[in-house]
């Protein structure tokens, strides 16, 4: 393992310098405030038994309480500093990752799960978050406070920084080495609920299919070993954390005994004065608190080095994408393919695929499943990269153009559609709040969605797994999609599953009406479709099989196209 | 149900072992009310103004051995409790599950499972939290009596100026907890939108790139995170807060005494023992106080988590979500008798059945429908007409108004007739759990092979299972998720065969079959000697053209009902729906 690079993630700090030095000073003035408070107990025990003499009584309680409330209110300061800094800066590096992932291209993608990149974006710039934040106010502040007291013990009486000081690095000890016993129990806690309540959650979704089908009483039998699998390992779970428990609060009240055992001989061998002996039980009490934070934030500590790591191992991760900053010409684009070869894990997925499209025509593919029609799409939309050949479109080659220019001429629909948990209009923008809503409904009006986006309405909330959209209103989103972005050249994945009826004729007439102006890919999975198109290309096993005007291949009896048509067979 | 009479039900659940945590934790949150009194004998006689026998090591070595004694009882009483939490609570949980999946009656269970699981999970802790403050209760109040007692005997005018920022400490916590909840709960909501939104994001990636839309959606991901922001910042601000308070409040107590005594401490007035003893109980006696303030926040919101509780399941009674059973634990499930019933199915009529929604919108009128032995029965419409309404009303999986009849007799709680080996239903996007193919199939019941393999045959699964990894033992992943959408719907499908009922009732079953797929499935189940009756919504014209007789819905009536050729002839509806609901003409 590598050492963390600390230094390239506090760099997010350094926007926020002030704000850091602020916190520093807050931290420091308000560690000296804790330590003067027991301080000032000392000296009024010690003057009201008059062996030190003082001006006034009342003034110390007077004092005593300034320094109290000081120190409290500057702790509260700094834990809000903290936390407004760690967040702040983190947030900075959240949008970082995000931009730097989104970057990359799809061959990572394809092999990594969303939910690692959520750990990745949010689970471990969290853990840095709270390095940050907790890090300078914990790990520091405690660590400060804990040096104080025994400075001031050492500077009272050896044998009292002698005894505190052996009871500080004892616990301590004790504590980070019982602390991931601890951790080790919360995990386990987190997984046995998470089973429990999985298994709950699937019933409840389940719920008619349930009852209807008399499982109700199968189901609660099944609930008995799964509650209690969780009844056991909870149990084990939280005696774990008991032990700890037990075991530093045997640790801390021994402190408290070992306390009262020397004050009471340093006081009777006339070493300390009674007002000392009370300050030594007071600082034992008082370390309680940073000593269990400095054991925490230890295993914190651990957590935040992982994260840094694997952000810089993210960090360091470049796109395979060649790129440029040629222009696309405008309005419909040719597309030329020139001996293409693709391969994906080792497998050849296109070997030597080469044809043009002229602008403005529309191309149907067909084919078996995993024949590579998809792949063909995902090549002109450069979600991936060609192992060699070359891509042309509107003539000029896509390796020169870059992302964003392309992704402005080319608009496709894919039979996934990917929603957000956010209102219909944000869904049809992504989020691009410069168009407004009269421009967006002229746009479906003249798609022939008018009616739809009416009902439907641009404010409705919808939810990330579609919450509120059937199948059907999603593909019409996708579509509304591409008719806002109102591209040159449209890649269309045709929807295999059915659609209600009504849904069905109102993306035919998307359809037609998309494909006017434009030049248009079509992966095709059902033989009405392609009476639309100009041109068919049936594709297998990696390679064209046939490529000619519609009309021809229908009229000709022993092509490829006519027989499949013949046999009626499944397109997908 | 007040929070108090909800305390005292679930007291009744093994009251004995309740009884032992509670006198445990009273003696370990009791007993350091001791200590302040050991440290003023202490400090007395280091100080040399103890009036008795001046010996201070009696007092250190009591204080010694009930500061490490407590630790024993610590640990014990978690023993207990631990045991009796989670016991407790999921009694709870089994019985809001229980009356969801088995309770007589219909009702309409419209919830989101998420919203629904955190009330399994959250709102049940909430009411054990609060229970559990009955369990520590006793010993925060013997403390609190007994050193305020002792202080008491010390300087009572002093002990009842204490009380005033004491007391100050438990309204403040009562006030402000609630409100700190509410703001974690919105810092928790704020991160789940973001966490949710990277899912979202790099779910879609591809479509994220291939709409060029990286800026704006990264705008949106900056907004998300600083509303994060925002709000973690509202949470720490107000708990720091709170907390500020508490400890000031036990600072100010302190130094009210420092000034107070300042002129007679030393004296045997007030020795400095006795100055200790308050210094030592006073911190503790002002974390006791915000304890009761927060007790006061835990009874009120253990009210609410019960009338969630409540909602959750609908319309159980409060003894049943109480409902003292011992919760079953055993590795092993308990064995499920197939129930038996004699009489032969020979018709079904339903008459005049209605359904209102939940927001007063008109589901279902008067509809009309009866069904045959041997006969198939197709629901059709558009989307909306009611189809689904009409099979879930009559299962009673929805409460409605009307009259059901079997055989001739009137059905009075359709939830619990309709149930295998009567009938057997599939919804139209079915639900598999995690766990084995056979067990989704069987749902626990006991079956022979010879039955798992006619169920899948006849759902045209067969195949599918053969290509499995483990075939019937394959695990299907969590919601089914290993398996394709057709996939899943045939095993839903094998599932309804599996149970063997007379009167087969499926919802758009077809939806996710190709037609190929469609074809086997009616062909297996109306072979040549099946004995099926099948009602089924569909707006296939495979199923359509199979129909015995076929209602048309709309608007939640019947608009016409016959045969496929009598309607073509005299419904427009009919007409419109076979023209534009297919797909397969050119097939």
């Amino acid at each position: 393992m590598t050492a963390p690079d600390y230094r390239s993630t506090l760099e997010y700090l350094r926007p926020f310098r002030a704000r850091v030095t602020l916190l520093a000073a807050v931290l420091v003035i308000g560690i000296g405030f804790e330590l003067g408070a027991p301080l000032i107990l000392q000296r009024f025990i010690d003057a009201a038994l008059g062996t030190i003499v003082v001006e006034s009584l009342a003034t110390l309680g007077i004092l005593y309480l300034a320094l109290a409330i000081g120190k409290q209110l500057l702790s509260a300061l700094a834990t809000y500093l903290g936390a407004d800094v760690g967040w702040r800066s983190t947030n900075e590096l959240r949008a970082d990752m995000a931009e730097h992932l989104i970057g990359l291209d799809m061959s990572y993608h394809t092999s990594t799960t969303p939910g690692e990149l959520i750990e990745r974006v949010d689970g471990d710039v969290t853990a840095v978050s709270q390095f940050i934040a907790r890090f300078m106010v914990k790990l520091l502040g405690s660590g400060l406070l804990l040096v104080g007291v025994l400075g001031v013990s050492w500077f009272t009486d050896w044998r009292m920084g002698l005894g505190i000081s052996g009871y500080v690095a004892m616990v301590l000890l004790l504590l980070v080495r019982m602390r991931s016993m601890a951790v080790a129990a919360a995990e386990e806690e987190r997984e046995t609920s998470a089973q429990l309540y999985g298994f709950i959650e699937e019933r409840l979704a389940g719920i008619e299919d349930i009852r209807a089908n008399g499982g109700g009483t199968a189901s609660m039998a099944s609930f008995v070993p799964v509650s209690t699998d969780f009844f056991e390992r909870t149990r084990v779970a939280w005696r774990r954390r008991a032990q700890f428990w037990v075991a530093s609060n045997t640790a801390f009240w021994s402190g408290d005994i070992v306390a009262l055992v020397l004050g009471v001989v340093l006081v009777l061998a006339d070493a300390i004065t009674v007002g000392t002996a009370f300050l030594l039980l007071q600082y034992t009490q008082l370390v309680r608190v940073p000593i269990e934070q400095v054991s925490q934030e230890f295993q914190e500590l651990q957590k935040a080095a992982g994260g840094i790591l694997r952000i810089d191992a993210v960090r360091r991760l470049r796109s395979a994408m060649r790129t440029g900053d040629s222009p696309l010409p405008p309005g419909a684009l040719s597309v030329r393919f020139d001996r293409v070869h693709f391969s994906y894990d080792d497998k050849p997925v296109l070997s030597g695929v080469t044809f043009e499209l002229a602008a403005g025509r529309t191309l149907g593919i067909v084919g078996r499943t995993g024949g590579g029609k998809t792949t063909i799409t995902r090549l002109i939309s450069r979600l991936y990269q060609p192992d060699s050949g070359s891509i042309q479109l509107g003539g000029t080659s896509i390796d020169t153009v870059s992302e964003q220019v392309l992704r402005h001429h080319v608009g496709i629909v894919t039979q996934d559609v990917q929603l957000f948990a956010a209102s219909v209009r944000d869904n049809l923008t992504y989020f691009d709040h410069s168009r407004t809503d009269d421009e967006i409904v002229e746009t479906l009006r003249t798609a022939g969605l008018g009616s739809w986006i009416d009902d439907l309405g641009l404010d409705t909330e919808i939810g990330s797994d579609g919450g509120g959209l059937s199948a059907g209103e999603s593909q019409l989103l996708a579509f509304a999609r591409v008719f806002l972005q109102s591209p040159g050249l449209v890649l269309l994945d045709e929807p295999s599953s059915r659609l209600d009826p009504v849904t069905e004729s109102l993306l035919a007439a998307a359809t037609e009406r998309l494909f006017a102006q434009r030049t248009v890919v079509i992966i095709a999975h059902r033989l009405d479709t392609l009476r639309t198109v100009d041109e068919i290309m049936v594709v297998s096993d990696g390679a064209i099989v046939e490529h000619g005007e519609r009309n021809d291949l229908v009229a000709d009896p022993g092509s490829a196209f006519s027989a499949m048509v013949a046999a009626g067979e499944a397109l997908a | 149900m007040t929070s108090f009479q909800i305390v005292v039900e679930l007291m009744r659940y093994r009251p004995k072992r309740f009884a032992l945590s509670a006198a445990l934790w009273s003696l370990m949150h009791g007993s350091p009310v001791v200590f302040g009194y050991l440290i003023g004998k202490i400090f007395d006689s280091l100080s040399g103004e103890a009036t008795v026998a001046a010996n201070p090591w009696v007092p250190v070595a009591i204080f010694a051995s009930v500061a490490l004694g407590r630790n024993a009882i610590l640990w014990l009483g978690e023993v207990v409790w631990i045991d009796h939490w989670l016991e407790q609570s999921l009694q709870l949980r089994r019985n809001m599950l229980r009356w969801l999946l088995e309770a007589p009656g219909s009702r309409v269970v419209e919830l989101s499972t998420g919203r629904a699981i955190s009330t399994f999970r959250d709102d049940v802790d909430d009411v054990m939290e609060y229970l559990e403050s009955y369990v520590d209760g006793g010993g925060f109040i013997i403390f609190g009596l007994g050193s305020l007692g002792v202080m008491a005997s010390i300087d009572p005018g002093l002990t009842l100026v204490l009380l005033v920022p004491l007391f100050l400490t438990l309204v403040l916590t009562q006030t402000l907890v609630p409100e700190i909840r509410k703001r974690r709960r919105e810092m928790r909501a704020a991160t789940e939108a973001v966490t949710g939104f990277v899912g979202e994001l790099f779910g879609g990636v591809q479509a994220v790139k291939l709409a060029g839309a990286s800026e704006p959606v990264l705008g949106r991901f900056r907004e998300l995170n600083e509303h994060r922001r925002h709000r973690a910042l509202r949470d720490t601000f107000l708990t720091e807060a709170l907390r500020s308070i508490n400890v000031n409040m036990a600072s100010v107590a302190v130094a009210i005494t420092l000034i107070a005594v300042s002129a007679r401490v030393g004296s045997p007035d007030f020795t400095i023992g006795d100055l200790t003893v308050f210094l030592t109980y006073l911190p503790r006696l002002a974390g006791n106080m915000a304890w009761i303030g927060n007790i006061f926040a835990q009874h009120r919101r253990a009210g609410v988590a019960f009338e969630r509780m409540e909602t959750v399941t609908v319309d159980a009674p409060p003894s049943a979500i109480l409902d003292r059973t011992m919760v079953h634990l055993s590795d092993r499930s308990p064995a499920v008798v197939k129930p038996q019933i004699s009489d032969r199915f020979e018709r079904l009529e339903i008459r005049d059945l209605g359904y209102v929604h939940p927001d007063g919108k008109s589901g279902l009128a008067a509809v009309d429908l009866d069904v045959e032995r041997g006969e198939f029965i197709v629901i059709t419409g558009k989307i909306g007409s009611g189809k689904s309404l009409v099979l879930r009303g009559m299962l009673g999986l929805i409460p409605t108004v009307g009259e059901i009849k079997w055989n001739g007799r009137r059905v009075e709680d359709p939830a619990s007739f309709f149930i295998p080996p009567r009938t057997a239903y599939t919804p139209q996007v079915p639900r598999l759990f995690s766990d084995t193919l056979a067990n989704n199939i069987s749902f626990g019941r006991p079956m022979t092979g010879r039955e798992l393999t006619r169920a899948a045959r006849l759902a045209v699964l067969e195949d599918d299972v053969d290509r499995l990894e483990r075939g019937y033992e394959t695990m299907v992943g969590a919601r089914g998720v290993k398996l394709s959408g057709g996939q899943m719907q045939r095993s839903a499908a094998a599932r309804m065969f599996a149970t063997g009922a007379e009167l087969l009732v499926f919802d758009d079953l077809s939806s996710a079959l190709d037609v190929e797929t469609e074809a086997r499935l009616w062909g297996g189940i109306f072979s040549k000697g099946s004995d099926v009756t099948a009602l089924v919504v569909s707006h296939r014209r495979p199923a359509l053209r199979r129909a015995d007789r076929i209602y048309v819905m709309a608007d939640g009536s019947v608009s016409a009902s016959g045969t496929l050729d009598e309607l073509l002839a005299e419904s427009a509806l009919m007409a419109e729906l076979w023209t534009a609901g297919d797909a397969d003409r050119s097939r």
